[in-house]
């Protein structure tokens, strides 16, 4: 693959012109397995996994008009973990978009968002794991050598644009949570860990999916503990994966968003906030929605002399146009990665999965979900020192839902 | 009953309503003590004491003090101006963002001797076109600076392309980027209709080497090398 080089896909320009030390755009998987994890050992896999998804063995470079991704010749070394998690990339240093790291019984892996989204990386982690635990037969729910495709490379979203689909939509501003951060910097994680089966009983009790539920809680728990007499609304930013929708098996970004939210008022209830995030969200969902997100995209790459500005201003719009149509119109962002399912000889050594979104200035608490076997894991990052809508969030679920609820934390900055 | 086969013993946390993993001796919610810290698969690395703590940065205290000897500058110039009416403030600001510059990126290990030098280059023109033009705009910023001094610093891009070959993809971009900012001095003298053209014509003609060069090494290299940056 030497001297190999790539274009970003359309949502990757993004996150190279909007990333600084207040927003890294670099995002977390994690697995934690019944063992101590060995660092050779996982080096070795990561050998392996590279040859498997050599489109990320890249680095980010400037062009003239764009950046683009060249490949490296050497693999990326694994790292024991001894920092806070989604830690912004230093592009002086180095300009790697992917790090793989291990601590305990955890191997994480910690990806720059131009590289790809929550369902790439979900499966370079598997891939990892399942060379780390050195397994034979990859049952097809895992990628190896034998899965390697050229529509891995593919844009999806320039696959699937369609002129002719474009709903503009206004977005208002949202209220954003205030707070402040760590003396030192970094970010607090909070996990908890629900049952399977008892958070789907009580969504189906409900008649909503488990994302509208999880929503609706964040929205309650977050009009309950800040003070919400400004009127905003509170937006939940819900990053949806677009290859369900359009048949795309790509392993680069290919997701929308889907903004979901609430105007807080003393008299609502739980059952009117779960109504309400069940209708936006069916409504965003549909495939007139999903196919407009995807020319509303393009469109902005597809503008007549974009492709002529130069990469220096470029970035300077896009960081701007991110600041006013992303970052100002959301409260926070839940992404749920969905269930995660590994070969059978694995599955004993596998306790449990996370992950972590990063924070910005704007969008303090961010909240992941994965599931993997019976339990899902909701991880919040929070850059701030208060943990008041998290701790509230859980409450909700436990007091009000009466699920199960186990928590643990990464302890940053704890007295 | 444990989740994924998980054999832990937890604690609850009376306050929250949730267990708590063993590894935690208080509540990582609500911070209540829940019991002596014990062992899970799901604990993190223990952190090292404050690993981040934010340092002292020089780099943002000397912008701020630019920054106010900037305005200060400039509310004295024109508090001033009835005694003299001349405009020294701007040649004060650029000046103090020209010495930022130099402290800071010529001596930063972090980045690559071809950033550095042309970062330099580039905020010393701009320094130099602004006492040009506050002085009356003579053009000896444009006619002799801009040209000779880019046609120095492409020199030396070049010679540290030569020096490392290895690191031809790295170095590529910064002898591109002289080549490029090398056909400025002439489309800008052409249109000042300045009489001295000859540095002007020097770096046109560096330019023009240096690519001759560039490709004598390796065209293919270079061609893939320019697709690249142009996306081609």
């Amino acid at each position: 693959m030497k001297n190999s080089w790539y274009k970003l896909d359309n949502s990757a320009n993004l996150f190279p012109a909007v990333a600084n030390s207040k927003n890294s755009s670099v995002f977390r998987v994690s697995m934690i397995l019944d063992q101590k994890i060995d660092g050779e050992q996982l080096q070795n896999a990561s050998m392996k996994v590279f040859e498997c998804y050599p489109m990320y063995m890249v680095e980010l470079r400037k062009g003239l008009f764009w950046n683009y991704l060249n490949s490296l010749d050497e693999p990326i070394q694994v790292s024991l973990e001894c920092d806070y998690p989604c830690k912004p990339f230093d592009f002086e240093y180095s300009r790697d978009l992917i790090r793989i790291l291990y601590g305990n019984n955890r191997i994480s892996v910690e990806v720059f968002h131009t590289l790809t989204d929550g369902t790439g990386a979900t499966e370079f982690l598997k891939s990892l794991v399942f060379f780390y635990l050195e397994g034979n037969d990859a049952q097809g729910k895992v990628r190896t050598t034998d899965s390697l495709n050229r529509n891995d490379y593919e844009d999806s979203y320039l696959k699937n644009y369609r002129p002719h689909f474009n709903v503009k939509k206004k977005l208002p501003f949202a209220y954003h949570i205030q707070g402040y951060p760590y003396a030192n910097g970094g970010n607090g994680a909070i996990h908890g860990h629900l049952k399977v089966e008892e958070i789907h009983k009580l969504s189906k009790s409900l008649g909503v999916s488990i994302t509208t539920l999880l929503t609706a809680t964040l929205i309650e728990a977050i009009a309950i503990e800040t003070d919400q007499s400004k009127g905003k609304p509170i937006v939940v930013s819900i990053p949806v994966n677009l290859r369900k929708h359009f048949d795309s098996k790509t392993l680069s970004n290919f997701f929308g968003v889907a903004n979901i939210g609430v105007v807080w008022e003393e008299t609502l209830t739980s059952d009117e906030v779960i109504e309400s995030v069940k209708e936006q969200l069916q409504f965003e969902l549909s495939p007139n929605s999903l196919q407009s997100i995807i020319t509303n995209n393009v469109a902005y790459e597809k503008i007549p002399g974009a492709a002529f500005v130069p990469l220096a201003l470029k970035n300077r719009i896009i960081s701007l146009g991110s600041f006013f149509l992303g970052e100002n119109t959301k409260t926070v962002t839940l992404s749920n990665i969905g269930i995660v399912d590994m070969p059978d000889t694995m599955k004993a050594h596998i306790l449990g999965m996370e992950a972590l979104l990063y924070p910005t200035k704007k969008s303090p608490i961010n909240c992941g979900v994965i599931t993997y076997g019976n339990q899902m894991t909701v991880s919040f990052i929070n850059r701030n020192t208060d943990n008041a809508v998290i701790r509230r969030f859980f409450r909700l679920l436990s007091q009000n839902y009466e699920l199960n609820v186990s928590v643990y934390a990464n302890e940053w900055s704890q007295e | 009953m444990p989740m994924n086969g998980v054999k832990n013993s937890m604690k609850t946390c009376q306050h929250c309503q949730v267990d708590v993993y063993d590894n935690h001796e208080c509540c990582p919610l609500c911070g209540h003590s829940v019991g002596e810290k014990g062992e899970s698969p799901f604990q993190y690395i223990e952190y090292q004491e404050n690993p981040n703590q934010q340092a002292f940065n020089i780099r943002k205290v000397s912008r701020l003090l630019m920054a106010f000897i900037s305005i200060v500058a400039v509310v004295v110039n024109l508090l001033t101006l009835h005694v003299n009416s001349f405009y020294w403030s701007p040649i004060v600001v650029v000046s103090c963002l020209y010495a930022n510059v130099f402290l800071f990126d010529t001596f930063n290990k972090h980045k690559k001797f071809g950033r550095r030098i042309i970062n330099n280059y580039v905020f010393f023109v701009v320094m130099c076109i602004v006492i040009d033009v506050m002085n009356g705009f003579i053009g000896w910023s444009i006619v002799f600076i801009f040209p000779l001094m880019g046609t120095m610093v492409s020199v030396l891009c070049m010679m540290s392309l030569l020096l490392n070959r290895d690191k031809y993809q790295d170095k590529i971009s910064d002898v591109l980027i002289m080549i490029g900012l090398n056909l400025f001095p002439i489309v800008v003298c052409l249109i000042h209709g300045s009489p001295v053209i000859w540095p002007s014509v020097a770096a046109l003609t560096g330019a023009i080497l240096i690519v001759i060069i560039m490709i004598s090494i390796s065209y293919s290299n270079f061609r893939l090398e320019v697709s690249k940056r142009l996306h081609r």
